[in-house]
């Protein structure tokens, strides 16, 4: 699987998207399920899907779909 | 340098008072601190009241849809300080259960988001920023007791219409006993980092302006750049979390983010683990931060006991000695007093800040009654050789998700109610939901996630077919654990 693709699955996973083609215009608290619990639900995805482990201005800085894309490539993920 | 209150510095309390009836007292110095850094001083906040009160005839049931805004912040001071009896309610409250409650209760008049669409008309009276007061058409005329002040439900999320009365009385005594506890003073400033709405939310706001501290009022939440710019820029002195906070702070090494004008956190809220709360009071200790372990529930106001800061390391764990002139009683299975340390029993509380029951409608506010002896807390509890509680379980069938009340009778009717045979058991921050494989659809949690505001991953779906049940038909909890 691509990373773009696992990069999504940890957002449906998170957020529990019903659709997955939602993830790439979500922000943080544009949904109800992307709040701070939401939030850390994702960060752990994301860290367990990647095999990484986030800095925490990295951590408040994931803000959405697309910030959190740039946030990757510190980790060498490139998406 | 930390400063000692000196005792003078916190309001007396005298009957026929309200917890902000002082507050004109504190002039000028800031109460609330809102977006782009507007200051409010205690002055504004009195003076807030002309957007309200003149459009106000009577006392009648306010109800109060709430954000953490300085608008809403300071509606809510104003009809406490004119003892305008209020409701409070989170704004992401839905319209089934707000419809419900208006009806019931007949409030007469609202203040609410203007965008908010309301599902009955109300006639505005006035706006304020981006909200209004609203009165409502339906003005039905209903005694409501002097000594009312404040009606908040228990959970919030599963759509019970039952509010805890709160008297003034009630107020006052628990907010004095935690602002003294707290030693909270003028120099203190907070964030808001649960709703108003919530009790423990409430609570940080009441005693901080009780006491003279002021309060950064904002959405933003502790996993955003915006609250840790503003802690640092505003100075903030004391933290408030619920477990999850303190775990999100752990994960996020927060001991690395802080400001130097750090010098409280407070947990309340549910139990936190034991691993994060040696984690916590450690670094606390090591940073000189008071850390304090705290324990309450709406039907107590809010606290009942404090664990001090400085026996957060010694007595990792427990929830303190009860506040101010509280006293915890425990009783075991025989009802008799238990006086040994170290066996378990019910935990029951005695104080002022016990409150008069709960109401369902309108006609439940007519008179509070005598005050009430002794609350039933639904906890089981020890307490130490020095008289430390600590807490090892829960006799209620309720659980606490993400620091919220959440009854699994509620949860097993709701999805009754949907015509889905089912029995639930659970933990803090998990429900497990036994259902029959045939019944098993996931649009039933979907919904139930909805209804209940409890993200779908918190329930565990196990499929069942012969829930067990004892003779009486009810469900046997007790097999249907077992055997997981």
């Amino acid at each position: 699987m691509s990373h773009i693709e696992k990069y999504i699955d940890a957002f449906v996973e998170a957020f529990e998207l019903d659709d997955r083609n939602e993830a790439a215009a979500l922000e943080y608290q544009s949904i109800e399920n992307w709040d701070s619990v939401g939030h850390m639900t994702l960060i752990s995805e994301l860290e367990d899907i990647f095999e990484i482990s986030m800095e925490t201005d990295d951590i408040v800085e994931f803000s959405s779909f697309v910030t959190g894309k740039t946030i990757m490539k510190k980790y060498e993920v490139v998406i | 340098m930390r400063t000692t209150p000196s005792l003078v510095d916190i309001p007396d309390v005298e009957e026929n008072d309200n917890i902000f009836s002082r507050i004109h007292s504190y002039d000028d110095t800031p109460a609330l601190i809102g977006k782009q850094s507007a200051v409010v001083t205690f002055d504004d906040l009195c003076a807030w009241s002309t957007n309200i009160l003149p459009y106000m005839e009577g006392r009648h049931l306010t109800l109060i849809i709430c954000n953490n805004h300085i608008d809403v912040v300071s509606a809510y001071v104003t009809c406490i300080r004119a003892n305008i009896p209020v409701i409070l309610l989170h704004e992401s409250i839905v319209d089934e259960f707000l419809e419900e409650i208006l009806e019931r209760f007949k409030p007469r008049y609202l203040f609410f988001p203007s965008k908010r669409e309301l599902p009955t008309a109300v006639e505005v009276m006035n706006q304020v920023g981006m909200y209004s007061l609203g009165r409502c058409y339906d003005d039905t005329d209903y005694v409501i007791d002097r000594n009312l002040a404040l009606l908040l439900t228990t959970s919030g999320s599963t759509g019970s219409i039952k509010f805890v009365r709160i008297s003034h009385d009630n107020l006052l005594a628990n907010t004095a006993d935690i602002a003294r506890t707290l030693l909270i003073d003028k120099c203190d400033r907070t964030i808001t980092m649960m709703p108003m709405s919530y009790t423990y939310g409430l609570s940080v706001i009441n005693t901080h302006l009780f006491s003279g501290a002021s309060i950064v009022v904002d959405e933003c939440s502790i996993v955003s750049k915006e609250f840790f710019q503003h802690i640092e820029s505003h100075d903030v002195s004391t933290l408030n979390g619920v477990p999850f906070t303190y775990e999100t702070l752990i994960r996020l090494k927060f001991w690395k983010k802080l400001p130097k004008s750090l010098r409280r956190m407070t947990q309340a809220g549910g139990k936190l683990k034991l691993k994060e709360f040696e984690k916590i009071s450690d670094i606390c200790a090591e940073l000189d931060i008071d850390f304090y372990s705290m324990y309450g529930q709406t039907e107590a106001t809010a606290r009942m006991s404090i664990l001090d800061s400085g026996m957060a390391v010694e007595k990792k764990g427990s929830i303190g000695l009860a506040i101010g002139n509280g006293e915890f009683e425990l009783r075991g299975a025989d009802g008799e007093r238990i006086l040994e340390p170290n066996i378990i029993g019910s935990l029951t509380y005695v104080g002022g800040n016990v409150t008069y029951g709960y109401a369902t409608g309108w006609q439940d506010l007519a008179e509070l009654g005598d005050a009430p002896s002794m609350l039933d807390t639904g906890d089981v509890a020890y307490f130490d050789a020095e008289g430390y509680y600590y807490i090892v379980g829960r006799e209620k069938r309720f659980v606490k998700i993400h620091g919220n009340r959440v009854s699994l009778d509620e949860i097993e009717a709701i999805l009754s109610g949907m015509g889905v045979e089912n029995a639930v058991l659970g933990k803090d921050d998990e429900i497990r939901v036994f259902i029959p494989e045939r019944q098993l659809d996931v649009d039933v949690f979907k919904v139930l996630s909805k209804k209940t505001k409890i993200p779908r991953r918190i329930f565990q779906v196990f499929d069942r077919n012969d829930i067990p049940r004892l003779q009486s038909g009810k469900v046997d909890y007790q097999t249907l654990a077992s055997c997981g």
